[in-house]
């Protein structure tokens, strides 16, 4: 399919640059818009797996290869309106929304940030990580957002959560080398969502993918900032453009040059390596440790992760 | 003045500290529910108005600008009756020794919808809140009267599908 060819919905300047990624778009585009299958997370701050897994037999649930809490159903369900979610012994979230965490392997006593956590699927999994120990502040510069937010934080039970409503900006400043580990889901331009809402075109242009990936770089080195020696900060997006992607961790390597960017192994998932350039523009090589998530090759929303360590000296 | 201020205006009006507000929400849960007080030493309680709260103890020192809130609400403590949270309820439910009372499929159903039902309540269980159950999982809170068990379940987290 040529980009020239108008795609219902879809603009013109949005299919160039998947033609430019590479990416054949009479394959990506229909899985794009194609809702994933449904899933969902166990949440074991309320109850164990197996008690949750023998709650829901029902549904035939199948286990993701890369997290055992995670599970795929067949068909659709309302599975916002099951007595087990209203318990919050589940929480239905997007299989590629579940990476960024597993990636990040919260652990049980350790301070953490997640610096853009509304609505909160994330935050409740890195909650459930820590075995609600600890200190996981829950930031959100949106006011509107936070109230999704703590009901979401509260049907999942989360006790060791400080929530704060301030600019991820202000970490950097405010809490310098406090953190084990920080979880930056960056706001973006949101293409890999486009299955679940296409209120992302409303606001979609190549300028604000430029003015998203400013807000990132100040973002980033925020987070980079506010991490502890030998800290993990995680950063993801749910985008496919590469100014918001490769082009934020470039900026964060070119500033802090030592800083290790680790390959990640998520296994069972079929994730292609971070590009190396982009209209011109080379990205450091590091990047390529990043992984992209296409709905092409994984049955999930289109995402992209990176973890990046900052070393002990 | 209204008839119910009338009756209880003879009663002095409890202290209203954050250590009391603690004491009778713990005192509460004991009596009510036989939780003991010792399952909530490892986290911190305080009161913000006449709710008490409760979070991880880090979670409960830690210093930062522009907090909108830590932990999770347990209890709105009034002058005469503590009334716990659906949200403390199906996270410390499995701590219930009393005034718990399990629900069919059906009874579940109403329930969520936040909707007043009669039911078969357990001899043991007394006038009052009760821990509503689902399969051995605390679904929330109800208030017991005679046979007519009216949900708590607040607006926002109600199941009407």
């Amino acid at each position: 399919m040529s980009a020239k060819r108008r795609e219902p919905g879809l603009p013109q300047a949005m299919l160039a640059r998947f033609e430019e990624m590479g990416l054949d778009l009479d394959v990506f585009v229909p899985a794009l818009l194609r809702l994933p299958s449904q899933t969902f997370r166990i949440n074991t701050l309320k109850a164990d797996r197996e008690s949750v897994l023998d709650a829901l037999s029902y549904l035939d649930p199948e286990p993701v290869e890369w997290n055992d809490l995670v599970f795929r159903v067949k068909g659709r369900q309302k599975l916002g309106n099951l007595v087990e979610h209203f318990l919050g012994l589940i929480y239905v979230q997007d299989s590629s929304s579940t990476i960024p965490v597993t990636v990040l392997e919260p652990e049980p006593g350790e301070r953490i940030l997640d610096m853009a956590s509304a609505p909160g699927s994330k935050t409740t999994q890195i909650a459930a990580g820590m075995q609600n120990s600890g200190l996981l502040i829950a930031n959100e510069v949106s006011v509107k957002r936070i109230a999704a937010l703590t009901g979401n934080l509260d049907r999942s039970g989360v006790l060791n959560s400080v929530v704060t409503k301030q600019p991820g900006q202000a970490y950097g400043h405010i809490a310098t080398g406090y953190f084990d580990r920080i979880l930056l889901d960056a706001p973006c331009s949101s293409e890999g969502t486009l299955s679940r809402s296409m209120r992302t075109l409303e606001i979609w242009s190549e300028n604000s993918i430029i003015r998203l990936a400013n807000i990132q770089h100040a973002l980033i080195l925020s987070a980079y900032y506010a991490l502890k020696p030998g800290g993990v900060l995680v950063y993801s997006t749910c985008t496919f453009a590469p100014e918001e992607n490769e082009g934020t961790v470039t900026h964060l390597l070119e500033r802090f040059p030592e800083s290790i960017v680790e390959p990640l192994e998520l296994k069972g998932i079929d994730s292609q390596p971070g590009f190396s350039e982009w209209r011109g523009e080379d990205f450091d090589p590091r990047v390529k440790n990043m992984a992209r998530i296409f709905p092409h090759l994984h049955d999930g929303e289109g995402f992209c992760v990176a973890k990046i360590r900052k070393p002990l000296t | 003045m209204r008839s119910k201020d009338k009756k209880t205006s003879h009663l002095k009006r409890p202290e209203r500290t954050q250590d009391v507000l603690i004491a009778r929400m713990l005192a509460s849960f004991e009596e009510r529910f036989g939780i003991d007080s010792k399952h909530f030493h490892a986290y911190r309680l305080f009161t913000r108005s006449n709710d008490v709260w409760c979070s991880s103890l880090d979670a409960g020192k830690a210093e930062f600008p522009h907090v909108v809130r830590r932990g999770l609400r347990l209890a709105r403590v009034f002058d005469f009756s503590v009334k716990p949270t659906t949200n403390a309820v199906q996270l410390f439910g499995h701590l219930v020794k009393r005034n718990r009372i399990d629900l069919d499929p059906d009874e579940t159903r109403l329930f969520l919808k936040g909707e007043t039902q009669k039911i078969e309540a357990p001899r043991d269980a007394t006038d009052g809140f009760v821990a509503a159950f689902y399969k051995g999982f605390a679904l929330g809170i109800g208030l017991l009267k005679g046979e007519n068990l009216k949900s708590q379940v607040p607006r926002s987290r109600r199941v009407i599908g």
